[in-house]
């Protein structure tokens, strides 16, 4: 088990107001998350599974409680200053994939590489590093609207990686794929997290998903409860 | 670990902007053919604006233009035209004359001789002003007189179907080549007078010495001025036969017409400078057109206040309507927004996506909009369209537009800026969103 934390989270709350309705999507949640990790969050619909990764992925602030993100307090931090912070250290993959459709799957790689100060030289190298590595190396100059499902999630995923982040942060990634896609989105995001020792944490009510994490963290009413 | 190890300063991120900028860019002009029937919409609504603008100051320009050789060639309000320079004796308009003619100009043969050595001067029109009574018999009725070389005030008038073919103006004068001692007449005055084209009349005015003349004319031709109150009072005569009234081989004044109007400032300084040196006999004042163009400044003023207002209107329209665009837009993508701020692109980064957007469309919009300018203002030029007498005019006039190149950078620079300008309502929705409630809008 490796012992260095990552993100730590000191009794969050994460409340929404509805028409003067007080909903607790989050209520006193406290955990951390190790380096390297494998985590799984799961728990039923509206549990606070998207609101609580949303936090860990710093594009979200609790209501209540502190948020550490590699030991250093973040929680006074405005989600725009965390820019910085996310493009270095936060990989991201979505249900619905999230690609720029107008630019290839060379160029959606590429795109937060530009903007980390890296030349071009070193960016292209890891965009085919990566596009590698999940296989794409084919479909190098396709339009995300030419690729399957399963290949969208894959670039997504090359995407969230090139950056050498210490954390991926994925809400269902497998959510709107078939079983077989699915299954071998999960085999690659394990591999990765084995080669790379990117922590990865996912959102996601998938029993096959649970199976495969190292950390499972149930949900359920904003509260974590033990399975 | 991988090797792909970032350096901690972002700042080293700047190295890179101008290379960042190019790829933006190229998104930016990606983006423009994702919603082609938009695009299209808001490139035609810049193009309109830049056609709209740029055939307005065509025929602001054209009207402006028309307006100076009408006061240049055929004055306005009451004398005939300016000419390009007028010669004056220096006293008049400072003092008062005391007689007639005191402040006229002498040897006028040799002077004219010595004007025409500058190299920039086409010709000289000498003239004489001169006022009396012009009567049938019956009624005396007062005019205001030129004495004029016909042949020259023909050139003079002429060079106007330069700008209106349709104006035909030196042929008024044609009927004082005739030889005979007679006048030409304003319409309103001979009307007044019952006059008809070869009828006798007494014209009367004061000599040099202070004494009453007349003299029998012949009404050879009765002309309309183009100002209706000009035409009340208006005559025109050889200025053999003005001189012979006054007594006098003096004349008031010398216009000079130059070649062109180029340098004009100049040319005038070196007409002046030419004299002084040239004929000390008598000190002269050379006062250029616009000097004694207060009709002109005035409806040109007129003008520029009506054609910056619609400018600005045309501008703010064209920024309302690509405004409301830039909305629909931003609104789309609102979920492709919060992904690139969520991997950690900036608000600054992703709004110069949108702001460049827009600046293609202005560009874009631009090009096409001042080539179909080109072609219009060619079928309009074309077309001959006569449009109605200004009012105060009489005369109708040839519709026409004129290139006005050197004010079309302005125009495609306003329209550009405009539409970027409208791209701010991007940055308003993407502020107004948070990142998580950009991934969640549907
Ligand atoms: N923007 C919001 N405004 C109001 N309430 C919200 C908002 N986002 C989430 N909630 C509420 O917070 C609670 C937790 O929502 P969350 O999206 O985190 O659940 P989830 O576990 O991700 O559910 P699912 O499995 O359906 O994705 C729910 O009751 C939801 O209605
Ligand atoms: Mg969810």
């Amino acid at each position: 088990m490796p012992s260095e934390t990552l993100v730590q989270l000191e009794n969050i709350s994460r409340k929404y107001y509805l028409d003067k309705t007080e909903i607790c999507a989050l209520d006193n949640v406290s955990f951390q998350i190790h380096k390297a990790d494998f985590v799984v969050l799961a728990g039923p619909s509206g549990s606070g599974k998207t609101t609580l990764l949303n936090i860990i992925g710093c594009i979200d602030k609790p209501s209540q409680g502190k948020v550490f993100f590699e030991g250093t307090d973040i929680t006074n931090t405005p989600i725009e200053k965390l820019n910085h912070l996310r493009l270095k250290n936060i990989g991201f993959i979505f249900q619905s994939f999230n690609l720029i459709p107008v630019l290839t799957a060379f160029e959606n790689v590429e795109l937060p590489l530009l903007f980390k100060g890296l030349d071009d030289k070193t960016i292209k190298n890891l965009v085919e590093k990566f596009l590698h590595r999940v296989g794409l190396m084919d479909k190098i100059n396709e339009k995300p609207s030419n690729l399957s499902g399963g290949q969208r999630q894959r670039l997504a995923i090359a995407r969230a990686l090139a950056g050498n982040p210490s954390l991926i942060v994925a809400d269902e990634p497998t959510a709107s794929l078939d079983r077989k896609n699915a299954e071998s989105i999960i085999e690659l995001l394990r591999e990765l997290n084995d080669e790379f020792g990117v922590t990865i944490v996912l959102a996601s009510h998938d029993p096959m998903i649970i199976e495969h994490s190292r950390t499972k963290l149930f949900m359920r009413d904003g509260q974590l409860v033990s399975e | 670990m991988p090797d792909n190890t970032v350096d901690d300063d972002f700042v080293i991120a700047k190295h890179y902007s101008r290379r960042n900028f190019v790829k933006l860019l190229k998104l930016a002009y990606r983006n423009l053919f994702r919603n082609k029937r938009r695009s299209f919409f808001a490139i035609l609504i810049a193009a309109s604006g830049c056609t709209a603008l740029s055939i307005a100051i065509g025929y602001y320009s054209f009207s402006i233009y028309s307006l100076q050789e009408l006061t240049i060639r055929n004055g306005f309000g009451g004398s005939s035209g300016s000419g390009h320079v007028q010669v004056f004796d220096k006293r008049v308009g400072e003092q008062s004359e005391e007689r007639t003619m005191e402040f006229g100009l002498d040897g006028v043969k040799g002077l004219i001789e010595t004007i025409k050595k500058d190299a920039d001067v086409d010709y000289v029109l000498p003239r004489i002003e001169f006022g009396g009574l012009i009567s049938n018999g019956d009624k005396s009725v007062p005019f205001k007189g030129f004495g004029v070389e016909a042949e020259k005030e023909m050139q003079l008038w002429g060079g106007l179907s330069e700008i209106n073919p349709r104006l035909k103006l030196g042929e008024q004068l044609q009927p004082l080549k005739s030889g005979k001692q007679g006048i030409i007449l304003g319409s309103a005055l001979a009307n007044s007078l019952h006059a008809k084209i070869g009828d006798m009349m007494m014209m009367y005015s004061t000599t040099v010495d202070g004494a009453i003349n007349g003299a029998d004319v012949e009404l050879l031709g009765i002309m309309s001025t183009g100002v209706s109150e000009t035409d009340k009072y208006y005559l025109l005569t050889n200025i053999g036969v003005a001189q012979k009234l006054t007594n006098s081989s003096k004349i008031s004044l010398l216009s000079v017409m130059f070649k062109n109007r180029k340098h004009f400032d100049d040319k005038v300084q070196s007409l002046q400078s030419y004299l002084e040196k040239n004929s000390s006999a008598q000190n002269f004042k050379l006062v250029p057109w616009y000097e004694q163009a207060a009709f002109y400044i005035s409806i040109r003023d007129i003008f520029n206040i009506i054609f910056s207002f619609m400018g600005s209107i045309i501008l703010v329209i064209v920024l309302l309507s690509c405004w409301n665009i830039m909305n629909m837009t931003t609104m789309e993508r609102i979920k492709e927004i919060g992904t690139l701020r969520a991997i950690g692109l900036s608000i600054k980064n992703i709004s110069a996506i949108f702001m460049l957007e827009a600046f293609l469309i202005g560009v874009i919009g631009v090009v096409i909009g001042m080539s179909v300018q080109l072609i219009a203002s060619r079928i309009i030029n074309a077309l001959q369209i006569i449009m109605p007498p200004v009012p105060g005019m009489s005369r109708p006039y040839t519709l026409q537009v004129y290139a006005a190149t050197w004010f079309h950078p302005l125009i495609a620079i306003g329209i550009i800026i405009a539409i970027t300008v409208s791209s701010f309502s991007s940055l308003i929705i993407i502020k107004r969103f948070s990142i998580v409630g950009s991934l969640e809008h549907t």
